[in-house]
């Protein structure tokens, strides 16, 4: 991609890079020639640069700066779900979690950081009042996760303005590929249908979803630092699918001969697609992998990681 | 109209200048008041209207522990406290998470069997100043920290509201002012000044608009929402916008003092305009005029 040539001389820090998109990250940027570094709380042993550390630890926030020191792109992504639904019990785990990782993270940026792109998420919609969700909707979180990440989004945009850094929020759909097991949609709906069992759709399976694959988010993100990119951007693919319609597909994909099961005692959940004018138009970037083909790709990685 | 006599109702802030005038007005009205603050005991003019004062430091991680069962059993809250110092250092949060946001979400979540209404003080410093006038529903794009943690604070008090069922009415103030409001303000230095016969100073834009809202105003409505149990977002300002050269001339007129101003620092300023009229149309509001206000509080320092 010729936009990437921008990042030649680049030093790319990923954190989360653990993670499964931050993982993709690491091949991508490997396979594009592309200098990067990584942190996460995983005790892992790339062949890249790599720091253990977590981003919540106000008190080690030396060994962050020196590590951080070379980056000129920072690419963060490192976040985490809490489990806990419950406000009062949740709120400190996902404040020093979503919101505190960062202001340590920004406060440990050096001068050569020229850009800065943070992994939002269209959760911060919450239920969207119109369809297509555009980056101007009204945001309504209605979790603790969505909630500290529409938080972090003004807390950055107040140092962006105090540093004039430019800082891209992407806010990221559905994403779906290989590296996931079990605790999304699709990876459970693909174990199950290659298990030849029948997958258990929570409702009538009517929930729309805009799946977006990983390797497309992470080349709208490359784009975004390429192009300093410094606003709000949904990262999606502007195409909504239904949870039945993506089951069926699997279905289709994986050849195999099983039928859907709806649980209809369970209320469908609301439905979400975005509106992806602002990434077609400022990042000039379209999302390249159909739904059949990420999906396909997807199920091969599952077929062979049992192998 | 329903009413909070007898009621127990639970002030954070009170200690401050917006505080102890809600502090009068519910004790006018009979209620019977707990009030959190930092200070060991409460100001004078109001120690006489206080049930309970707690004192509590809620940027303590944990100073809520001891405090719970003072509060426990309180029906209404008028969250108030917070830190006011603005700045754009995003590392300063680190000195005002706790008391901005984790403690009054562990306050409220102590409360939440008991609280009927929740009435939050938020501001107007949570909008970008692109849009304007601004509405409920205009960008959020605060400047500056103060506006981010108020911001940070609705959105977890929203959803403690939907998940225990308490209804929630955020206000989004403008600048305040009245009577007992801090010395530092420009608009009481204004009127010092011209009282003193001194060349009062402007600094920044003297024609850039802002709102400036009648504290007695801000107290009508915010009982007025907690009566009736009213959710939702409300900007609350006066809705009559002035430049600092407009608030001088309307202070010199009602003075009777020649409009002789020194200007400072940077003239060019964006318009603040704030939409109020959901605020109006749902809870009535009709606040005085920036005229009616200032002749009020320039009667009252003469």
């Amino acid at each position: 991609m010729k936009v990437l040539y921008e990042l030649k001389d680049a030093e790319i820090l990923v954190t989360g890079i653990a993670g499964q998109i931050g993982s993709r990250f690491a091949e991508i940027l490997k396979q594009e020639g592309i200098s990067f570094r990584g942190i996460d709380i995983l005790d892992i042993n790339p062949s890249y640069p790599y720091l253990k550390y977590n981003l919540s630890d106000r008190a080690d926030i030396d060994r962050l700066r020196c590590f951080i020191k070379p980056a000129t792109h920072v690419i963060h992504l490192a976040s985490r779900m809490s489990n806990e639904s419950n406000i009062e019990k949740g709120v400190s785990e996902n404040f020093n979690i979503n919101v505190l990782s960062t202001v340590n993270l920004l406060n440990a940026l050096s001068r050569e950081t020229k850009h800065l792109a943070f992994a939002s998420t269209m959760t911060v919609y919450g239920i969207p009042d119109q369809l297509p969700v555009r980056e101007t909707s009204h945001t309504q979180p209605d979790n603790l996760y969505a909630a500290t990440k529409l938080m972090t989004e003004k807390y950055l945009s107040v140092f962006s303005k105090k540093n004039s850094l430019p800082i891209a929020v992407l806010r990221y759909s559905s994403v779906y590929g290989p590296g996931r097991i079990t605790d999304r949609a699709i990876p459970r709906i693909i174990e199950n249908v290659i298990d030849g069992c029948s997958p258990l759709i929570k409702g009538s399976g009517s929930t729309v979803r805009d799946y977006i694959y990983i390797d497309d988010v992470v080349y709208a993100t490359l784009v975004s630092s390429a192009k300093h990119a410094s606003s709000i951007i949904n990262i999606g693919t502007g195409v909504g699918t239904s949870l039945k319609q993506l089951a069926e597909k699997i279905i289709e994909l994986s050849q195999e001969s099983v039928e859907l099961k709806f649980d209809l005692e369970s209320q469908d959940g609301h439905s979400i697609y975005y509106d992806i004018s602002k990434m077609k138009n400022e990042l000039e970037y379209v999302p390249c992998v159909t739904l059949s083909d990420g999906l396909a790709t997807e199920i091969s990685w599952h077929k062979l990681r049992r192998m | 109209m329903k009413s909070l006599e007898g009621e127990r109702i639970l002030i954070t802030g009170a200690s401050g200048f917006i505080g102890k005038h809600l502090v009068r007005e519910l004790s006018n009205r009979g209620a019977r008041l707990t009030c959190l603050s930092r200070l060991d005991c409460p100001p004078e003019d109001i120690a006489t209207l206080v049930q309970d004062w707690v004192t509590v430091d809620l940027s303590i991680p944990g100073c809520l522990e001891n405090v719970k069962k003072r509060v426990s059993g309180c029906k209404y809250l008028f969250h108030l406290s917070g830190t006011v110092k603005d700045t754009q250092d995003i590392s300063e949060l680190y000195n005002t998470y706790f008391s901005d946001i984790i403690n009054p979400i562990e306050l409220v979540s102590a409360l939440k069997s008991s609280l009927r209404h929740i009435c939050l003080y938020s501001t107007t410093a949570v909008y970008s100043h692109i849009q304007k006038p601004v509405d409920e529903d205009s960008p959020i794009e605060p400047s500056g920290l103060y506006g981010a943690n108020k911001y940070a604070l609705e959105l977890l008090f929203q959803l403690l509201s939907k998940q225990a069922n308490i209804p929630l009415c955020i206000m989004r103030i403008s600048s305040v002012y009245g009577v007992g409001m801090p010395e530092s303000r420009a608009v009481i230095r204004f009127i010092r000044n011209m009282l003193n016969d001194c060349q009062p100073c402007v600094n920044g834009s003297p024609y850039a608009l802002r709102d400036y809202l009648y504290v007695d105003d801000l107290i009508e409505i915010s009982i007025q929402a907690a009566v009736c149990r009213v959710g939702g977002i409300f900007n609350v300002a006066s809705g009559d916008p002035h430049g600092l050269q407009g608030v001088l001339k309307i202070i010199a007129d009602k003075l009777d003092k020649p409009l002789d101003i020194r200007y400072i620092g940077e003239h060019k300023s964006d318009d603040f305009i704030i939409n109020i009229s959901k605020a109006v149309s749902v809870l009535g509001f009709r606040p005085r005029p920036l005229s009616e206000g200032l002749m009020l509080l320039c009667g009252f320092m003469q």
